[in-house]
């Protein structure tokens, strides 16, 4: 008889193991606050730390935007599209250049960090200390692209610091204003430590973080001594939802306020609920392609040129984007601002790409495009197109689907894909840092080193030159010689789309960051 | 009893060389699928940084070298820092693995509560109408995709009714649509086996011996045939914990249910392979553990056989 019994004890085991954990779990149902209402986002991902330095991917920056402040504001949506580029005084009240590569910045008084300390010269000191962005070893090695220009930053008094940098470097300010430039407090971090305060950062921004969790959600809570003024929710929930299906169910049933990441391809279908309104933006990024300098066909620059010119670009745009991606002018975007070179285009002209053929005595030899299936947007789709542009000039193209970047870069390689942000709103801050002698492409001689030298010797001189009009020229120059040279090309400016209720005041900027300060964040009354 | 000794010794011996051979393909073919510093780093990152992240997380060494490293720190009980946060593996393991045991474990309970209700009552109905309507829908439900599944959910209880929550595991209401998703499949497939099951011991001797000496029938179904259907119901129940933890990738991803499936979901596509590591390595020694435990109850709750030759010791 010993079967049946035991065969009751293990259903009541099995039953009471599986019901244990429910009843620990408990009844947390989260309580609206009375007032300010919560604000709930479900992004496809959360970063796995809230140090912004450490964290510089669309998904952390979502976040860490709103935790964080930088000494300068780059007032993003002083301009309709987002792209904004003009700069405002924020952490710092004004800033002042005593030579090319010195400036003095004045510190708002009375700003309150999270726990209560005032923000001075010292946190700035701090987080722009030799070790932490930038020196010979620095704690965050992803700082030194926009921090390793520095020489010093010094404590001029409680209120006032002084940047120095190592070459005359007329972006300062908007590096100031940008990624890797959020202030951090230094006695927190000091006492917390690194891992510690990465996970739970003190900072003077609109909310605090409560908690966060990579793989569930981030909660942030209205910080009521914010210097500019009251934020407009209690609390800021970044919910982690991969499911695109989840995240538009959970927005239309009034779970979240707003959902990120629809894609192109869902952008009318999620439009159609009536209390919903898909914002989109074009992002100050570009897909581009990369010509493999080493291959031997393509090492001659005007089959190179050929490619480029054989891409409809505006096609693409139209099909896979609903018309709403740009074809930028080149490697030149408007937020350049003086130094935007007006009326450059990238032109689609089949005919220059059979004569090129023609001329390089091009004999039909296969050039083969490799791709990532999902790594980029629409990349797959826009691949299939391109071949069939290709072929239509006469180019013997093929599609390779490759899984991940080293295979699409390892040997073989001809045509690959890739993307090149716009970092800070300069030539030297897009174009010279992905194609420049630091970047991968002439680091691994994908741009063969006598094509680019051109280039480079142009590059070298913009980053030195402080008079507006030289930089202009050089600028031209750099474009001319990245066109003629071709060791590229540009695709398009793709968008990225939210959804938010509609009655909810926001706006998306042009990069991910994600503004819920207090001007950028309005309920309904 | 020197050969049950033998036999848990050897079981031991398997269990160990089921880990290393699992932690040894993980280790490979991630090795072979991707570089971290390409997939965590934005694309414009200089070849110099990138150098600099690679050597800090010790994939600037040769692949013998990092594996023997690996291996020589996992033997002691680390299992290294996850490169995306540098939080210790291991601790990113143990936090998210009580979600999917309450996850799966939920899951496992509703799949035995409807699946052996159904599967019993089919055998008891033996080629009614009754008998192929459950089976049709216990293939229905074991047939259907756990994403497809998953998605027509929400659509109904979160788009349509507003009833339930889609995402995360903020409240015990949280708890039910991934559960209900990951035990469906589940479900169909302890239907039909306890349908099989009973079916099989209803034909036996000792059941017609109950009958003859005038025990009713809820008695013979309850005291004779149940408990001889369990046997081979419990052999299946160690294969099914290993679906469940699978399915629950899926689930946890649908879901947004934080648990051990998306953090092994999230850690690939990162190539974090610490973190991959130890969460591959945690679900083997789950699963190692439950035939093990299975092996040990069975040679318990059947009499005719021994410890020793269910651990697959000799005899």
């Amino acid at each position: 008889m010993i079967p049946f019994d035991l065969a009751l004890d293990r259903r009541r085991f099995l039953a009471g193991t599986a019901l244990a954990p429910l009843a620990l779990s408990g009844l947390a149902a989260p309580a609206s606050a009375a007032g300010r209402p919560t604000f709930t986002v479900a992004v496809a991902d959360l970063p796995a730390t809230l140090e912004p330095a450490r964290e510089l991917s669309n998904v952390g920056t979502r976040v860490t935007y709103s935790i964080f402040d930088t000494l300068i504001r780059r007032d993003f949506l002083g301009s309709p599209d987002g792209g904004g580029s003009k700069l405002k005084p924020h952490l710092a009240t004004e800033w002042k250049r005593v030579s090319p590569s010195e400036l003095i910045v004045t510190l708002r008084q009375g700003v309150k960090f999270h726990n209560g300390d005032e923000l001075t010269a010292d946190d700035v000191a701090y987080t722009f200390r030799n070790g932490r962005l930038w020196g010979e070893k620095p704690q965050i090695p992803a700082g030194r692209p926009y921090f390793g220009i520095l020489a010093g930053c010094e404590v001029l008094d409680r209120y006032t610091v002084r940047f120095l940098t190592r070459v005359p470097d007329v972006l300062l300010e908007q590096r100031l204003a940008s990624w890797c430039a959020w202030i951090v407090n230094k006695r927190a971090y000091e006492e917390m430590g690194f891992e510690a305060y990465s996970k739970r950062p003190i900072a003077t921004g609109p909310y605090k973080v409560v908690s966060h969790a990579e793989n569930d959600a981030t909660v942030l809570a209205a910080f009521d001594d914010y210097f500019l003024g009251r934020p407009t929710a209690e609390k800021v929930i970044f919910k982690s939802v991969p499911e695109l299906a989840a995240r538009v169910a959970g927005l239309v049933a009034g779970e979240f306020d707003l959902i990120t990441n629809v894609p192109p391809d869902q952008v009318e279908t999620v439009g159609r609920y009536p209390d919903i309104e898909v914002r989109s933006v074009v992002l100050a990024n570009s897909h581009v392609l990369v010509f493999d300098n080493h291959d031997p066909v393509l090492a001659d620059k005007r089959i190179r040129r050929a490619l480029a010119a054989a891409i409809d670009r505006q096609k693409l745009v139209d099909t896979l984007w609903l018309g709403k991606a740009v074809v930028p002018g080149s490697h030149n975007y408007p937020e350049y601002g003086d130094m935007y070179v007006e009326g450059r285009k990238l032109a689609h002209d089949p005919d220059l790409a059979r004569s090129l053929l023609k001329e390089a005595g091009y004999k039909g030899e296969k050039i083969v495009y490799r791709t990532q299936a999902n790594y980029y947007t629409n990349a797959l789709e826009a691949a299939q197109v391109l071949v069939e542009m290709w072929k239509a000039v006469g180019i013997n193209a093929d599609l390779q689907v490759v899984e991940s970047s080293p295979q699409m870069r390892g040997p073989g390689a001809q045509i690959y894909n890739w993307s090149n942000s716009t970092r800070l709103p300069d030539p030297l801050g897009a174009l010279w840092i992905a194609w420049g002698p630091g970047g991968e492409v002439q680091a691994s001689k994908v741009w063969a080193p006598e094509s680019a030298a051109k280039f480079n010797e142009y590059g070298r001189a913009l980053e030195a030159a402080t008079d507006p009009a030289e930089r202009k020229a050089l600028f031209v120059h750099m474009l001319d010689e990245w066109e003629g040279e071709a060791p590229g090309t540009i695709l398009y400016q793709p968008f990225e789309a939210y959804a938010v209720k509609r009655s909810i005041g926001w706006r998306p900027t042009t990069f991910y960051f994600m503004d819920l300060r207090p001007d950028n964040l309005i309920f309904p009354k | 009893m020197p050969s049950t000794l033998l036999a848990i010794a050897l079981r031991a011996i398997r269990a160990v060389v089921t880990l290393l051979l699992c932690v040894t393909i993980v280790f490979v073919a991630l090795r072979a699928a991707g570089d971290p510093a390409e997939q965590m780093l934005p694309p414009e990152t200089p070849p110099d940084v990138r150098a600099e992240y690679r050597a800090a997380w010790g994939l600037d060494r040769p692949i013998p070298a990092q594996y023997a490293t690996w291996l020589t720190r996992v033997v002691e009980g680390d299992f290294g820092r996850s490169f995306s946060d540098d939080a210790p593996a291991f601790d990113v393991v143990v936090e998210a693995l009580p979600r999917t045991l309450l996850l799966g474990g939920t899951a496992l309970f509703l799949a035995l509560l409807a699946g052996l209700t159904a599967g019993v009552a089919a055998a008891l109905r033996h080629d009614t109408f009754a008998d192929r309507a459950l089976m049709g829908v216990a293939v229905l439900g074991y047939s259907m995709p756990v994403f497809f599944l998953g998605i027509l959910l929400i659509l109904l209880f979160v788009l349509h009714l507003r009833m339930l929550p889609s995402s995360g595991a903020s409240t015990p209401l949280h708890l039910i649509l991934p559960a209900v998703t990951l035990a469906l499949p589940l479900t169909g497939r302890v239907a039909r086996f306890a349908r099989t099951a009973t079916l099989e011991v209803m034909g036996r001797p000792f059941i017609r011996a109950a009958r003859a000496k005038g025990l009713g029938r809820i008695a013979v179904i309850v005291r004779h045939a149940l408990p001889n259907a369990a046997i081979p119901l419990l052999m299946f129940l160690g294969i099914e914990v290993g679906l469940a933890l699978s399915g629950a990738v899926v689930t946890e991803t649908i879901f947004a249910w934080p648990g051990l499936g998306r953090l092994l979901v999230k850690s690939v596509t990162l190539r974090d392979l610490p973190v991959v590591q130890a969460v591959i390595l945690t679900v083997t020694a789950i699963i190692v553990a439950s035939n093990l435990l299975v092996d040990v109850l069975h040679a318990f709750a059947d009499p005719k056989v021994e410890l020793a030759r269910t651990l697959g010791g000799g005899r």
